[in-house]
């Protein structure tokens, strides 16, 4: 016993020092994880941090600080623009993801490019919906077009960090399948569905559709929900009577590369039959809150410029469909025959607000992780 | 004598005070750094506070999903697991008796081995069901591990016993007992405990991908997917707690039947 | 019936180390050998036990015959005590207690349950022998067993042997003549890789 005692006693400062850091730690300057903190409040104190945007972990306070460019004069400059003439342009990220979400900003990608547009837009286009959260949530992307449920999960998770400001994309799914055995949502029954998109937009509606018409999606069906459309793509050619869920375009893509393939259900007619006429809400634009309250007027002027290159893809399909291939999103062949059917279009204000909150509401059923744990409050919708 | 043997106790008890100790101090340490870290990066979605994992961890506790999931996920991985430990514990000993099967076994396990998770996860898609997809990975990561000490194990035993064997005409089971078991024991266990943590490793992994309803992976899939970032840490942390807990006593019974045997080394 | 080494031959890696040896070992008598070290005594005994196989060369009077053997080393199972290492190969009618009876007689009563790692060297020499004399057998080989016991400890362990001997053909190799008066047994000497066929000394 002698020897423990003498032991522990010259350990003694080890150990009281390490009880007292925890203590320190674990006490000090605390902020507790359900706190709302207001970030502006805090921002000129952490400005401490880089300005040239080195320092991610501080970047969600100066987001607008951080545009590509590094560009101080961003956050002083451009407040000048009430008149309705802007002061200067100033740079703006953008993301989309790839596929129909993103075809109705490719005008605005050109008009980019070629430095005819209101402001320096940086477009990303991303594979991955991870890429943009974090993007969005650190502050280095502005805005963004991503799933209608994505947009109410940030919005919950960063504590209303992100604003919805627009839908751009309305149906787009479809069943189609190899055989001749699906003229109804009904005859799903006892089908095995080969899908995309898990936890996002397609399950969601599918699961909905199969509810409301007297299926259930874990025992009367079987879903296979696969990472990619190729793979979809793959599964419908080796068999004559395969069902599955996709998205346009991949569905006219798959149908040009397979001539078995026919399309069975309009799932958008049948969620409208449903729903009063309101359609499936699958893409929309987010903007992040200190961007938006940094530059509204900059916010304006984008979304002007959205609608606009969104009525030009509509109306101009071919040229948009060129357009839509020289920016990385799809085959212009495949562009111009699914355009039509991707129900590109630019809904904002309360009309928007209406029909997001009817599809967050019917995902909010289902799972209310698949909108961040609750239904938005009115801050999440921007209606200027 | 038995003064002598009270001291031995004695300082026994108090070297095992002093390591849970110290054991108490390294994880107090390491919870601050934690914490520390946190504070810095000031972004829940990034580095959730150990408390809110905590929270987290108790809040899912009380929902069945979570014990459904768990019991789940740990029956694929234990079944998938066992019959790879099994099933390399046979190929060891017909490996070890039969050069020829050696020479044909042993490149295959090289390849297992060698093979990264992600690709055979990929693979097996293709030809299983996603919900097994679990037990075959946890199958294919035992496998090459018990194969390969116990193969080593078989070789270690001491020819000279086994010449005694001979000599006195010792059968078959009495062989085994006495010499192969316990010169085996410890390849065991060393196999168990490295091949259970890379089977729960990739089980989950595989669980990930594959997404079988009611899985840990599928939770931790979902935990991802919708930004729930301190349930993933939650999902983690329990992960790691039933990986250690269940390899501790996986452990601890293959010492207690060994010693049973009286395979012991404590005089 | 006797057992007869006939001119076996036997080399490791081109060294010959048994030059057409011949001997005979008479029935039921305790037999030494004797030699120089390195003499090939030992591998001898081995091939007497089947380890090994001779180059050329016959063993008659072993065939179908059962073999107890004290090894050099001791060769026990180090984690079990005395008395499981015995039953591990003693006879089948041969009780529990006739085991402690016998460890008893080799002073080996308060350390037959202890794990045999944890004995003496003699001691662990004893429990070798004592496996060897209780298992079924017909015709023991022993290889310098006695080594390491003091003079008492010899004396009263080769009293056993000889005891629990009686009527068998015993072999043992050997380096000390004490050990051979003790125990009245024929001899035979080893030299120079040629054998000397000894007599028997009763």
């Amino acid at each position: 016993m002698k020897n423990f005692k003498s032991d522990m006693i010259k350990r003694l400062p080890v150990i009281i020092s390490v009880i007292v850091i925890a203590a320190m730690v674990f006490t000090g300057c605390r902020k507790d994880a359900n706190e709302e903190t207001v970030p502006n409040q805090n921002g000129t104190q952490n400005e401490a941090g880089d300005i040239t945007g080195n320092n991610g972990e501080n970047e969600k306070q100066d987001g607008a600080a951080e545009s590509s460019g590094g560009n101080e004069e961003a956050k002083t400059g451009d407040n000048v623009s009430e008149n309705g003439e802007p002061a200067e342009k100033i740079d703006i990220n953008i993301a989309a993801l790839k596929g129909p979400t993103g075809i109705g900003m490719v005008k605005l990608m050109q008009d980019a490019a070629n430095g005819d547009a209101l402001h320096n837009y940086n477009f990303t286009i991303a594979g991955e919906a991870d890429e943009i959260s974090t993007g969005l949530i650190k502050g280095e992307i502005d805005i963004a077009a991503v799933p209608c449920n994505l947009a109410s999960v940030l919005y919950n998770k960063t504590q209303g960090k992100i604003k919805l400001a627009a839908v751009n994309t309305l149906g787009v799914l479809y069943i189609v399948e190899t055989g001749n055995s699906i003229e109804s949502v009904e005859d799903l029954k006892g089908k095995t569905i080969y899908s995309t998109g898990y936890g996002t937009t397609p399950q969601y509606t599918l699961n909905y559709l199969l509810n409301s018409h007297g299926i259930d999606p874990e025992k009367d069906v079987n879903i296979e929900y696969k990472t990619e459309a190729t793979e979809v793509a793959a599964l419908l050619s080796e068999s004559d009577d395969a069902v599955a869920m996709l998205p346009q375009p991949y569905v006219t893509t798959v149908m040009m590369n397979n001539d078995k393939v026919r399309i069975a259900i309009n799932i958008d007619e049948e969620w409208k039959a449903l729903n009063d006429g309101n359609g499936v809400v699958t893409g929309v634009l987010v903007i992040n809150k200190d961007f938006l309250d940094n530059h509204p007027q900059a916010v304006e002027d984008f979304l002007s410029e959205y609608q606009a290159s969104t009525n030009y893809v509509n109306e101009n399909v071919d040229e948009a469909a060129e357009l839509v291939e020289t920016f990385g999103l799809f085959k212009a062949a495949v562009a111009k025959k699914a355009i039509p059917y991707c129900n590109i279009t630019f809904v904002s204000g309360s009309d928007m607000k209406e029909m997001a909150e009817t599809y967050l509401n019917i995902l909010y059923e289902q799972n209310p992780n698949s909108v961040g744990g609750a239904l938005p409050a009115d801050d999440f919708y921007y209606i200027p | 004598m038995e003064n002598m043997e009270k001291g031995i106790e004695g300082k026994k008890n108090v070297n095992r005070i002093r390591r849970y100790i110290t054991r108490l101090l390294v994880f107090i340490f390491w919870i601050s750094v934690w914490e520390a870290a946190c504070k810095i990066i000031d972004q829940e979605l990034f580095l959730p506070s150990p408390e809110s994992v905590l929270l987290a961890i108790i809040d899912l506790a009380k929902t069945s999903g979570f014990w459904r999931s768990i019991f789940n996920s740990f029956i694929r991985i234990i079944i998938g697991f066992s019959m790879g430990v099994i099933t390399g514990a046979i190929l060891a000993v017909f490996s070890y008796k039969s050069r020829l099967i050696y020479e044909l076994i042993s490149p295959f396990m090289k390849i297992i081995k060698s093979t990264p998770v992600a690709s055979f996860i990929i693979l097996a898609l293709v030809w299983i069901s996603s919900k097994n997809l679990s037990v075959l990975i946890s199958f294919l990561m035992a496998m090459p591990i018990s194969f390969s000490n116990l193969l080593y194990g078989l070789k270690s035993t001491d020819e000279k016993l086994l010449e005694m064997a001979k000599v006195f005409r010792m059968g078959r089971w009495k062989r085994i007992k006495a010499i192969y078991f316990p010169a085996v024991l410890p390849f065991l266990v060393s196999a168990v405990s490295v091949g259970l943590g890379f089977s729960f490793k990739s089980g989950i992994a595989a669980e990930v991908i594959g997404r079988p309803s009611n899985s840990i992976g599928l939770n931790l899939y979902e935990a991802k997917l919708y930004l729930m970032i301190k349930e993933l840490f939650a999902w983690t942390a329990v992960i790691i707690i039933i990986s250690v807990l269940f390899e501790k006593i996986v452990v601890r019974t293959i010492r207690h039947y060994g010693s049973n045997t009286g395979n012991t080394d404590k005089p | 019936m006797d057992i007869k080494v006939v001119n076996i031959n036997k080399s490791f890696n081109g060294q010959k180390v048994l030059d057409n040896i011949s001997m005979t070992f008479k029935s039921g008598n305790i037999t030494c050998i004797m030699g120089a070290s390195g003499i090939g005594k030992t591998t001898l005994a081995y091939i007497m036990m089947g380890l090994l196989k001779a180059d050329s060369g016959n063993i008659i009077g072993l065939q179908g015959k059962k073999i107890a053997a004290v090894f050099q080393e001791d060769r026990l199972i180090e984690h079990w005590d005395a008395v499981k290492n015995i039953m591990l190969v003693c006879r089948r009618d041969f009780t529990k207690d006739y085991i402690h009876k016998n460890l008893k007689e080799l002073g080996l009563s308060d350390y037959e349950n202890k794990p045999v790692s944890s004995l003496s060297g003699g001691m662990r020499r004893r429990v070798a022998i004592a496996r060897a004399l209780l298992s079924d057998y017909d015709v023991l080989i022993m290889d310098e067993p006695f080594k390491g016991l003091d003079f008492e400890l010899k004396k009263q362990v080769i009293d056993y042997v000889v005891k629990m001997t009686k009527g068998k053909t015993v072999i043992i190799i050997t380096h000390d003549k004490d050990e051979v008066d003790l125990l009245h047994a024929g001899l035979i000497t080893m030299e120079s890789k040629k054998a000397e066929a000894g007599g028997d000394r009763d």
